[in-house]
């Protein structure tokens, strides 16, 4: 799974959809990223089509582990769905859904 | 943007331009009738605003959605009569009418748009032109229970808006792994059968056993949210929103109408 360094955070770039046959890779990123230390995180969707709810519950399981260790997780996307379904679920109000960094 | 999204916002963009065509003449019209007010027309001129903050709910449009409701809030005051239509205040009205029609007109850059000033004009209007109790009321919070012993929660203001609109408040809530994973919905295709059957008025979503990554998924995700529905039959909102029946019932807690 591709990630980058820019200046605060490391940029996860999931390539495919986040349903339940392909979360592990995804979350084992994200549990090795924070292992390092790494927990200033952002997630870029750009090239993510589907999120079921297991998907939803890695999102939640990253914040916590983030905001633990004093780390903040921003969600990258410029999908209105995407938006609003991160909206209705309320889940924008414990991180940060932005376009961009 | 997929194909269907395209066709979506380009049928709101239509009827939100039909609803609001003729919105300069019937404000002004407002104006000209001043504390001896056609109410039919301001009701007219809400619905019609109305119309337009529900379907930009559905598809996502926030600054458009923002600003239809703090233009909606106004237009209720005064078809309540507790707002007399000034010249001054019919200005403002206009002026963000017009704000909002240019919006719809350009709706792919709308989200990237700013509507504070308007809404701060808007809201300006309640501040300084209604009595002190209605003011009140505005900031007064209705709490509804849900099935957990948690609430959601809407403005007294919203909850009268909606009444007089003829809504029914219903509790819509499932577990996002047992009721929608496991039978291959997804939670965004939960929203759009929520929204198609009516407008969100507020939402939680609570992880049972939810750890962090270092935990097992959790057991189980569940979503409550309060819906405003012309539907008052539950099995309909149910149908609508595609879950069992069991999972929706009537909105508790409501002070009478």
């Amino acid at each position: 799974m591709a990630a980058t360094q820019t200046a605060e955070f490391v940029v996860v770039r999931p390539e495919q959809d986040l349903v339940a046959s392909n979360l592990e890779p995804f979350h084992q990123t994200l549990q090795d990223l924070v292992k390092q230390g790494k927990v200033h995180l952002a997630i870029d969707l750009a090239k993510v089509g589907i999120i079921d709810s297991k998907g939803l519950a890695v999102f939640l399981m990253c914040h916590k582990s983030v905001s633990a260790a004093g780390g903040r997780l921003v969600v990258l996307t410029t999908d209105a769905d995407f938006k609003h379904l991160f909206h209705v679920m309320r889940m924008d109000q414990h991180f940060t859904v932005a376009e961009s960094l | 943007m997929s194909l269907e999204n395209q066709e979506i916002i380009t049928e709101f963009v239509l009827e939100s331009q039909a609803h609001l065509a003729d919105i300069e003449h019937q404000l002004r019209a407002i104006e000209a009738g001043g504390a001896n007010l056609d109410v039919d027309l301001v009701n007219t001129v809400f619905r019609a605003v109305h119309s337009v903050k529900g379907a930009s709910g559905f598809i996502g449009l926030t600054t458009i959605g923002a600003l239809a409701h703090a233009l909606e809030n106004v237009l209720n005051l005064m078809r309540n009569h507790d707002l007399v239509p000034t010249h001054e205040i019919i200005d403002t009205l206009l002026r963000a009418a017009d704000a909002l029609r240019g919006l719809i007109a350009d709706v792919g850059q709308s989200n990237d748009v700013d509507p504070a000033a308007h809404v701060a004009a808007l809201q300006g209007i309640i501040a300084g032109h209604t009595a002190p109790a209605v003011q009140a009321s505005l900031q007064q919070t209705v709490l509804v229970p849900t099935g957990t012993g948690e609430s959601l929660q809407i403005s007294a203001h919203t909850l009268a808006v909606q009444q007089q609109l003829g809504h029914r408040l219903h509790v819509v809530e499932c577990d996002l792994i047992s009721d929608i994973q496991d039978k291959g919905r997804t939670p965004l295709a939960l929203v759009r059968d929520l929204l198609s059957v009516g407008e969100l008025l507020d939402s939680r979503l609570c992880c049972e056993d939810g750890g962090d990554l270092d935990h097992n998924m959790p057991g189980a995700m569940r979503f409550a949210v309060l819906i405003a529905t012309g539907l008052d039959d539950v099995g309909l909102v149910a149908q609508g929103c595609d879950v069992s029946v069991d999972r929706v019932r009537p909105a508790t807690g409501l002070p009478p109408t």
